[in-house]
C-alpha cells in the first residue's frame, strides 16, 4: 500500500513541479524562522549554563535608594563584600570579585597594543571553572603577576595559542605572566573579559582599595559571585549581607537616609534582570523574547497556511486518484493517513533546505545581532531531535486540512466532477493581511531610508572625507606641527566636537535679558577649518590673536534664540556663555551642524577655546595624499608619544553612530519585507492556483460566450489584485499612525507624505502582478474546447 | 448559410492519434432546426464545436454565414462568436458564483451594450424561458430543468443567427425535456438557425432535418417532412 502511496506522491510531485518547489520553499521559510528564532531563545535561556556547577553559583550586586524612592539597581558591589563574607561565612565554597577594570597598553616584544584588563581575585576561577586550554586555573591568579587570556587574546598578543609562562609589559611598567589560557567566551554569558589580571597585584585598583583604611568611602565597582557548598542556605547568606550593610552603615551624623541592598541572585538570571548600572553588556529583555518567538511562530504559521492553501487548491488534481482509492475499498482513515504522509514528505523536504538556509544565513545573521550562534546538529543531536520533531508537527499540522478535504470527496461526485469547496473566503482574507504587512514594511522602508538620506544630507554641511580624528591630549601632541606635516591642509583641536560625547549645557541670561538653554563646545583654533566651514558672518577663531580666547564664535540656531536680528548684528556684541557664564564677544557666525544623533534637534550652541581640555584633533588631509598624511602623522607620533600606540580613525566613522540606529532599523526591516515578500508571493500564488482551477470552466463559458482574451485578462487581474488593494486600505491608517510617530522622535524629519503609501502600494501590486501573470495568462490563452472539457 | 466542405480534425496526444473528423461536408440554411445524432465519440461534438467557432479544422473549408473561417486566428473567431452564435451546454455550464440575470448577462457583457439596455433584454430573456421569478438565485439553488432555461435564456438573449446545443437534455427528465424542446422550436420558428446534437430520436423528431454520424463521417441525413 505505501509503495502505491509513494508512487502517487511522487508522481504528483513531477507532475506539478512548480507548485511542488514553492510549496516546499514556503516551508523551508517558516522553518527557517522557526530555528533562527528558536536558536535566539535557546541562547538567551541558556546564559551562563556553559558553566560546570553553574546552579550553585550567585552574584551579589546592589541598589540604592533615595528617602521614598524606588531602588535603582547597580549591577557591581562594594568591594569589601567579597572578602568580608569569606571572613565571616567560612562555609561558603568561594566568594570572589570582578573588577570592572582598565584600559591599558600591553607590550609583547616591541609591539604594543591597547587592551582592557579585569582584575579577579583567585577565587574567581574556583567559582568559575571555564574551559582551560593550557594552565591551572585555580592557581592562575594566586601570584601577582598572574594573568588569565582568552584564545583570542593569546591570538592577538602573541600571534599564537600556547603562550603559558610567556611574559609581556603592562602600560610599560609591569611585568606579568601568562599564567593560563581558556577557551573564548561564548555570546550567552554576562562577562565580556579577554583579559583577568590578580587582584594581588599591587598596582591594581582592588588592590589600592583593599589598602584603604577601614571606613573610607569605597566605589561600587566589584562583581561579586560565591559558590553555594552543600549544606549552606541562601538565607544564610542573605542574613550575612544584612549584617554586612549594618556594619558598613556611615556612623549616626552622616546617614543622609539613603538605604543600600544587596540583592542575591543566581548567575543564569542575571541576563534576564532589569540592566542595572554598571553592567558588565547590556542584559537581554523579555519582550525581546516574546517578540522574537512570536514573529518565529507567526511566520512558520502564516507558511503553514500558505502550504494548506496550495495543497487544498490542488486537491481537485487528486480527486478522481481519491474517488477511484475510495471506490474500491480505501477508507477515510487510510486516505487521511496517504495526504498527511505526503505533506510530512514535504516538510521533510523544506526542513532539509531550511537547514541550508540556516547555515548559509547564520553568518549574516550573527552580525546583525551580534551573536556567535552555531548551529551545530552533527555536536548537538538533540537540535536534531528538536528540529526533527517540529518538521513532523509542521507536516502534520499542514496535512491536516488538505487530508480532511480530500479524505472526506464524495467519490460518485468528484468521478462526475462535481466542484472541491474549500475555504475560499478565508484564502483571500489571509493573502490580503499578508499584503497589508509587506505594505507596512515597503512604506516603512521607504520612510527609513528617507531620513537616512535627510541625516546624512545634514551631516554633509560638514566635509568630512579626508578627515581623520586623533584621540589625544592637545597639549601634548603639537597642533603646529601636525600642520606642517606633507598632505595636510588643517588641523585643530575640540574637547569632543564634532563627535559631541562631551555634553556641557547651560542655561541662563545670555544677553540683552534674553534666557535661553544653550550647548558650549571648547573648540581650538583651526578647529572650523578641519571641516571646511566658513563663517556666516565675522570670522573663525586666530591662533595669532591672544584676545580670540576671551571670544566666542556661535551657531545659526544661537543667533536666533539670542534674539539677534541677523549673524551680522550679533558680531561684536557680548553673549554671556563662557564659565560661569562670563560674557565673551562674539568674533563670528557659523552654520547649524548636528553634534550628536540626528533625532536630537540642533541646540543654540556657543563655540570658544574656554580653558576645558582638548582631546580631540581633527586633521583635514589633501584628497589623494591621504597616506603620504597618515604616515608622516604616525612618524610624528612615534616621536613624540613613543609609548602609547595611536588611535586614528576617519571621522566618518564616528559620526556614523549618529544614525547608526537607522542603518540597523533599515536592515532589520529589510530582511522583515524579504521574508514579508516571500511568503505573501506565495500566498497569492495559492490564491491564484485556486482561483485558476475553479474558473477554468468559467473561462471556457465566458470565451463561448464571446469573450476575448483581453476580456478574461481584465477580469482576472481585477479580481486577483482586488484582495491587494483591499490590503492597501487596511496599511495605509495604520502605517500613517505607527510612521508618525516613529517620526516624531526625529528633531528634524521627512514629511510623510502620500507618495511613501502610493509607492509601497504601487510595488506590492507589481509584486502582485507578477506572482500571478503566468497562471492567469495560461489560463486566458486556453482554447474554451479545451477549457469546457476540463474535469 | 453554413457551409462545411471536407472538413477533418485530429486530436493527438503523445502516443495516439484519434480522428474526430474525417472529411464531412455539410451545408444548413439559415432558419434550418438540424438535429446532429451518432453513438458516443463518433465526432458530434466536434462538430459542433467547429460550427459553432470554438474549434478550427485542420483540413477542410467552413463558411460562417458567407465567411471562409477555417483559417482564421483565435481573436477574429472570438469577433465572429460574440455576434453570431449562441451556446446550450447538456451540464448548462452556469457560473457558480453569479445569479441567474448575471449568468444570462454574461453573454450581451462582451458586445458593448449599455447596462440599462443589458437588464431590459435579460428581463426579456428569462421572461421568455419563464424563469423571470428566479433571476436572484444561485445555479445551485435551481433545478436541472430550471438550470437549462437559464442556459437557453442566455443562449437568445443575444439574438444570435445560430444556436448549438450540446445534448440540452441529456441530463433531464422527460417533462423537462419535453419543455427545452418546445422552447427550442420556439426559438426556431422565430427564424434563428438551430444545430441539436442529441441521443434521443424523440427529441430529433423536433428538428427539420437529422445528419447521422459514424466514426467521423456522415452516414446519413433524413429531412422530415414540414
Amino acid at each position: 500500500m505505501f509503495s502505491s502511496y509513494l508512487a502517487a506522491a511522487w508522481r504528483s510531485f513531477l507532475r506539478d513541479r512548480l507548485y511542488a518547489l514553492i510549496n516546499i520553499i514556503g516551508l523551508a521559510i517558516g522553518l527557517s524562522a522557526a530555528l533562527l528564532s528558536g536558536l535566539y531563545i535557546h541562547n538567551e535561556l541558556t546564559f551562563e549554563r556553559f558553566l560546570p556547577g553553574y546552579e550553585h553559583i550567585y552574584r551579589i550586586s546592589a541598589a540604592f535608594a533615595p528617602p521614598g524612592a524606588a531602588p535603582t539597581p547597580v549591577d557591581s558591589s562594594p568591594t569589601d563584600v567579597a572578602p568580608w563574607l569569606r571572613g565571616h561565612m567560612p562555609s561558603l565554597q568561594a566568594a570572589a570579585r570582578l573588577n570592572i577594570g582598565t584600559d591599558v597598553v600591553i607590550r609583547v616584544g616591541e609591539v604594543d597594543t591597547l587592551a582592557h584588563i579585569y582584575w579577579a581575585d583567585p577565587e574567581f576561577f574556583e567559582i568559575f571553572r571555564f574551559p582551560a586550554e593550557q594552565g591551572d586555573l585555580l592557581t592562575a591568579l594566586q601570584r601577582p603577576d598572574g594573568v588569565v587570556l582568552t584564545r583570542s587574546a593569546a591570538r592577538e598578543f602573541f600571534g599564537r595559542d600556547r603562550v603559558v609562562g610567556e611574559t609581556f609589559l603592562l602600560d610599560h611598567e609591569h611585568t606579568m605572566r601568562v599564567a593560563a589560557v581558556i577557551q573564548d567566551l561564548p555570546s550567552n554569558t554576562h562577562f565580556k573579559f579577554a583579559m583577568i589580571g590578580s587582584s594581588r597585584a599591587e598596582f591594581c585598583p582592588t588592590a589600592a582599595l583593599d589598602r584603604a583604611p577601614a571606613g573610607a568611602q569605597k566605589p561600587w565597582d566589584s562583581n561579586t559571585y560565591f559558590r553555594l557548598s552543600p549544606g549552606v542556605t541562601l538565607a544564610s547568606v542573605h542574613a550575612a549581607l544584612d549584617q554586612f550593610i549594618e556594619e558598613h552603615r556611615p556612623p549616626p551624623g552622616k546617614r543622609t537616609g539613603m538605604k543600600t541592598f544587596l540583592p542575591v541572585m543566581p548567575i543564569t538570571a542575571i541576563h534576564m534582570a532589569p540592566t542595572g548600572a554598571a553592567a558588565m553588556r547590556d542584559h537581554g529583555s523579555v519582550d525581546m523574547l516574546y517578540a522574537i518567538g512570536g514573529v518565529g511562530v507567526l511566520i512558520l504559521i502564516v507558511s503553514i497556511i500558505n502550504f494548506v492553501n496550495l495543497s487544498t487548491a490542488r486537491a481537485a488534481r487528486r480527486r478522481v486518484e481519491v474517488a477511484v482509492r475510495k471506490a474500491v475499498g480505501a477508507t477515510r482513515g487510510q486516505l487521511i493517513v496517504q495526504f498527511m504522509g505526503e505533506a510530512s514528505l514535504y516538510a521533510a523536504l523544506g526542513a532539509i533546505l531550511a537547514v541550508c538556509v540556516v547555515e548559509l544565513a547564520l553568518p549574516e545573521f550573527n552580525r546583525l545581532a551580534g551573536t556567535d550562534f552555531t548551529f551545530d546538529y552533527w555536536q548537538h543531536p538533540d537540535l536534531l531531535l528538536w528540529a526533527g520533531g517540529l518538521t513532523l508537527l509542521v507536516g502534520l499540522l499542514a496535512g491536516a486540512y488538505p487530508a480532511l478535504v480530500l479524505g472526506s470527496i464524495n467519490p460518485v461526485s468528484a468521478l462526475k466532477g462535481g466542484p472541491v469547496r474549500a475555504g475560499g473566503l478565508l484564502r483571500g482574507a489571509l493573502v490580503t493581511a499578508q499584503f497589508t504587512v509587506l505594505i507596512g514594511l515597503l512604506s516603512t522602508i521607504i520612510v527609513v531610508f528617507e531620513q537616512t538620506s535627510l541625516a546624512k544630507e545634514q551631516l554633509g554641511l560638514l566635509e568630512t572625507r579626508g578627515v581623520f580624528a586623533i584621540d589625544t591630549d592637545c597639549r601634548e601632541f603639537s597642533l603646529d606641527r601636525v600642520r606642517a606635516l606633507p598632505g595636510v591642509i588643517a588641523a585643530g583641536c575640540s574637547e569632543s566636537a564634532p563627535v559631541g560625547f562631551v555634553k556641557r549645557r547651560s542655561y541662563g541670561v545670555v544677553h540683552a535679558g534674553v534666557s535661553s538653554p544653550y550647548r558650549r563646545e571648547v573648540v581650538g583654533s583651526g578647529f572650523f577649518e578641519a571641516y571646511g566651514l566658513k563663517p556666516v558672518a565675522g570670522r573663525l577663531f586666530s591662533p595669532d590673536r591672544v584676545a580670540d580666547a576671551q571670544s566666542v564664535i556661535l551657531n545659526m540656531t544661537a543667533v536666533t534664540r539670542f534674539g539677534f536680528a541677523s549673524a551680522a548684528a550679533a558680531i561684536g556684541e557680548f553673549v554671556n556663555v563662557g564659565d560661569d557664564g562670563k560674557p565673551l564677544q562674539v568674533l563670528g557666525v557659523i552654520a547649524d551642524f548636528p553634534l550628536e544623533s540626528v533625532r536630537s534637534p540642533i541646540e543654540p550652541t556657543a563655540f570658544s577655546p574656554g580653558d576645558g581640555p582638548l582631546r580631540m584633533m581633527s586633521v583635514r588631509t589633501r584628497l589623494g595624499q591621504e597616506t603620504v598624511a597618515l604616515g608622516a602623522i604616525k612618524d610624528l607620533w612615534k616621536q613624540v608619544q613613543p609609548f602609547r600606540p595611536l588611535s586614528m580613525y576617519p571621522i566618518t566613522q564616528a559620526l556614523q553612530d549618529f544614525y547608526a540606529d537607522l542603518v540597523a532599523a533599515a536592515a532589520v526591516f529589510g530582511a522583515c519585507s524579504t521574508v514579508a515578500l516571500l511568503l505573501a508571493c506565495t500566498g497569492l500564488f495559492g490564491l491564484t492556483s485556486f482561483a485558476v482551477e475553479r474558473r477554468t470552466k468559467e473561462t471556457g463559458i465566458r470565451k463561448a460566450m464571446g469573450a476575448g482574451r483581453g476580456d478574461i485578462l481584465r477580469l482576472l487581474f481585477s479580481q486577483l489584485t482586488l484582495p491587494v488593494l483591499e490590503a492597501n486600505l487596511i496599511a495605509w491608517p495604520i502605517c500613517f499612525f505607527v510612521l508618525r510617530r516613529w517620526l516624531a522622535g526625529f528633531a528634524y524629519h521627512v514629511d510623510l507624505g502620500a507618495e511613501v503609501f502610493l509607492g509601497a502600494g504601487l510595488a506590492a501590486v507589481l509584486v502582485a502582478w507578477v506572482t500571478i501573470c503566468g497562471q492567469v495568462l495560461r489560463l486566458a490563452a486556453v482554447r474554451p474546447v479545451t477549457s469546457l472539457r476540463y474535469e | 448559410m453554413l457551409k462545411l466542405e471536407t472538413v477533418s480534425k485530429k486530436y493527438r496526444t503523445t502516443e495516439v492519434e484519434t480522428s474526430a473528423l474525417n472529411g464531412v461536408s455539410l451545408e444548413i440554411a439559415p432558419g434550418e432546426f438540424v438535429a446532429i445524432m451518432g453513438p458516443s465519440g463518433c465526432g458530434k461534438s466536434t462538430l459542433l464545436n467547429i460550427l459553432g467557432l470554438l474549434d478550427s479544422p485542420d483540413q477542410g473549408a467552413y463558411w460562417f454565414f458567407g465567411e471562409e473561417v477555417a483559417k482564421r486566428s483565435e481573436r477574429e473567431l472570438t469577433a465572429l462568436r460574440r455576434t453570431g452564435v449562441g451556446f446550450i451546454f447538456q451540464s448548462f455550464n452556469l457560473i457558480d458564483d453569479l445569479n441567474v440575470a448575471e449568468n444570462v448577462e454574461v453573454s450581451l457583457l462582451y458586445r458593448h451594450i449599455g447596462s440599462s439596455d443589458r437588464r431590459k433584454r435579460v428581463a426579456a430573456a428569462l421572461e421568455r424561458v419563464g424563469i423571470a421569478h428566479r433571476a436572484k438565485h444561485l445555479p445551485h439553488q435551481l433545478s436541472g430543468g430550471q438550470q437549462q432555461r437559464v442556459a437557453i435564456a442566455r443562449a437568445l438573449v443575444a439574438e444570435p443567427k445560430l444556436i448549438l446545443a450540446d445534448e440540452p437534455t441529456g441530463n433531464l427528465d422527460t417533462e423537462n425535456g419535453t419543455a427545452v424542446m418546445s422552447l427550442l422550436t420556439e426559438i426556431n420558428d422565430a427564424g434563428t438557425t438551430v444545430i441539436m446534437v442529441t441521443h434521443s430520436l424523440v427529441h430529433a423528431g423536433y428538428a427539420k432535418r437529422t445528419v447521422k454520424l459514424l466514426d467521423g463521417r456522415v452516414v446519413s441525413e433524413t429531412q422530415l417532412a414540414a
